[in-house]
């Protein structure tokens, strides 16, 4: 027997056991409510709510509901802030329970109506992990609250000591350190942290009172990445946050070393593998562009005498290129002359270093050049006020997963483009920085309910978009339309006026095996065309 | 090769089981709490035991320090279950001495390659 088809039909009866057990969970976390409500600071019905949504949260997706483990894993986060901070528990944290556990029954419901459903199982990243310290409760709260409504974790601490303990426990990637801590400046809480095995890698930011510049200088002396002032601009201070956290996630830094010497490529590549980078080399300028487009390098290294054509010349071929205008171009050649060097620069090279280049200067070369160009290109890729990518960045990985370049992966992608309804009226009614917050806030939803990998987009005005592989136009829709629900429930906020709700209408279109990125996205458009015009404020598939 | 799987979830044990014994062909057998394992493991003897963190009264580390100070199971390995991992946390358990981490939820068709992969050292 066919291990795979009789392991099927068995899932399909523990599904199946799996749904009806639901049915009691549900009464459960209903009643645990019921408690909470009653008596807002009762920590064991707390604690048992956040058991409940743990197991949600680690059992969903293995049974096909994926999205049952990420509401699960919300619910988990938002008791275990609340029991950590030691406070009652809130109306608006009790309305976020009650919109998770019926988030919750839909799933459920919905997937167990979906006869032979696939097995959709989530690869997802686990969520930035954070340590917030301040001795102050209500500042703590209030940074927890923000760092789950981005899908962080949580653990808060209000001494150095407790801190120092939580960090032994497990270290997070990221920690929000006070100045100023009962047992000791919070500089020094700093420093220790750093000098932890895995210390470097953490996102650290620093806050305190507008004392100014001396605890500015403190704090970089001290090792951490920023400083805020207080009273906190909770948004700056999480966009900061994340820009650093995801600094850590992003993929190894790739470089091309475009070396015609065999001996000369092995070196490169051992010094470079060595440190981290992923290498690959060119051996022949003729395949340059093929490499430029496929590998993506974060940094080029290119040899001067070169067969075929020489290292300027390629050098001058990369940056007549709009897309590698700021790629980074090193230039590597025995030839230790001045002309050279002028010649190298005329070209649009970076630097030149001369042969044989010592392991540690290649490495110093190469990794602050990358370092710069990353963050220059960050800063191009994204949207400032959503944070979202680009038009031009999202289409570049669209045609990346469209050519399915992307580790050679052949599963199936979906296209979602957004345009918000009536945009334009909203922001004439209630003005552009409440127009501004219909923008924030579908970005942050798109971004806590989609997944880390999925790909995100602002394509301009009120036009969103978002790529989401291993997933079928069925499935597509169906999360497209809960998402415009959720998002249709959101209340925004405007400067005087009552507050108000704005929706979304949403096209879906799978890749077809063949299709480039512009049938891909004239697809889509064409099914939000259909979503437009069959009244708004929903989602159309297909588009032919 | 024989597992046993401790966790106080019924849905969980049951996926598994049918994951690691109709995919991978193992041995399985089940315990609903820390107590429970550390008994049934002396009992069954497995191959290697996967453990889940978060559990009612005798928790995950409790279990695993249990198993240690039991002779017979001093030496099984030991595969912590969790479903909140971020990467430090699993090298901290390492550092207990577990085999390795398995994060919650997983892919039932995939599950039996991983243990595998984890008890062999690969």
């Amino acid at each position: 027997m066919d291990p795979e088809q009789s392991f099927e039909e068995a899932l399909a009866g523990l599904r199946e056991q799996y749904v009806a057990g639901c049915a009691e969970r549900f009464d459960r976390i209903e009643s645990l409510l019921e408690e909470l409500s009653a008596g807002p600071s009762n920590r064991r019905a707390l604690r048992d709510l956040m058991i409940q949504f743990h197991g949600f949260a680690g059992s969903g997706s293995t049974y096909g509901f994926p999205r049952v483990t990420t509401l699960g894993f919300e619910g988990e986060r938002l008791c275990e802030a609340l029991l950590k901070a030691n406070a009652p528990v809130e109306e608006r944290d009790m309305a976020r329970c009650r919109d998770l556990l019926e988030s919750l029954k839909s799933e459920v419901r919905e997937g167990a109506a979906e006869a032979g459903a696939t097995r959709d199982v989530e690869v997802r990243m686990p969520p930035f992990d954070i340590l917030v310290v301040d001795p102050q409760a209500e500042a703590r709260l209030a940074i927890e609250r923000l760092a789950l409504a981005e899908g962080m974790s949580v653990r808060a601490a209000a001494t150095r000591a407790e801190a120092l303990e939580k960090l032994s426990q497990r270290m997070p990637d990221g920690a929000i350190v006070e100045a100023r801590l009962p047992d000791g400046p919070g500089s020094g809480l700093v420093e220790e942290i750093r000098s932890f095995p895995e210390g470097e890698r953490l996102a650290i930011l620093m806050l305190g009172e507008p004392s100014g510049f001396i605890n500015r200088v403190d704090a970089i002396h001290c090792g951490a990445d920023g400083y805020f002032d207080k009273p906190l601009e909770g948004k700056a201070l999480l966009r900061r946050l994340t820009n650093l956290l995801e600094r850590g996630r992003t993929d190894p830094p790739r470089v091309l070393s475009v070396e015609d010497d065999a001996d000369q490529a092995a070196y490169i590549r051992a010094v470079l593998e060595s440190a981290g980078y992923s290498v690959r080399t060119c051996r022949e300028p003729r395949h340059l562009a093929a490499d430029l487009s496929t590998f993506r390098p974060d940094l080029v290294l290119l040899d001067i005498e070169l067969p075929e054509a020489d290292g300027f010349a390629l050098a001058r071929y990369i940056r007549q290129q709009e897309a590698y205008a700021a790629l980074p171009v090193l230039f590597l050649t025995t030839r230790g002359h001045l002309d050279s060097q002028i010649e190298s620069m005329r070209a649009g090279g970076d630097d030149y270093l001369v042969k044989p280049v010592a392991p540690g200067l290649l490495l110093s070369a190469v990794a602050s050049r990358i370092e710069r160009a990353r963050f220059v290109r960050s800063l191009l890729e994204r949207d400032g006020l959503t944070r979202l990518l680009t038009h031009t960045a999202f289409l570049e990985r669209g045609r990346e997963i469209a050519e399915g370049r992307r580790q050679g992966s052949t599963r199936p992608a979906a296209l979602i483009l957004m345009d918000l309804d009536g945009f334009k009226s909203l922001n004439d009614r209630y003005g552009h920085p409440a127009g501004d917050g219909v923008l924030c806030s579908l970005a942050s939803l798109l971004r806590r309910r989609l997944r880390q990998s999925d790909v995100l987009g602002r394509l301009g005005g009120d036009e969103f978009a978002a790529i989401v592989e291993n997933i079928g136009e069925k499935q597509a829709v169906r999360l497209m339309e809960r998402i415009r629900e959720e998002f249709g429930t959101i209340e925004q906020a405007s400067a005087g006026e009552p507050r108000f709700y704005a929706t979304f209408s949403a096209g879906v279109a799978v890749l077809e095996p063949g299709q480039d990125i512009n049938r891909w996205r004239e697809r889509a458009d064409s099914a939000l065309y259909d979503a437009k015009s069959e009244g708004r404020n929903r989602v159309a598939a297909g588009g032919g | 090769m024989k597992v046993l799987i401790v966790d106080d979830e019924d849905d969980i044990r049951r996926i598994a089981g049918l994951s690691l014994s109709v995919v991978g062909g193992m041995q399985v057998c089940e315990a609903s709490s820390g107590a429970a394992a550390v008994e049934s493991a002396r009992r069954e003897a497995p191959d290697v035991i996967l453990l889940d963190m978060m559990m009612p009264g005798m928790d995950g580390a409790a279990a695993y320090r249990a198993l240690r100070e039991q002779p017979e199971t001093a030496a099984t390995p030991i595969v912590f279950l969790t479903a909140k991992t971020v990467s430090s946390e699993e090298a901290s358990v390492r550092a207990l001495g577990a085999r390795g981490v398995l994060v919650k939820p997983f892919d039932p068709m995939t599950l039996p390659r991983l243990v595998r992969e984890l008890v062999n050292g690969s």
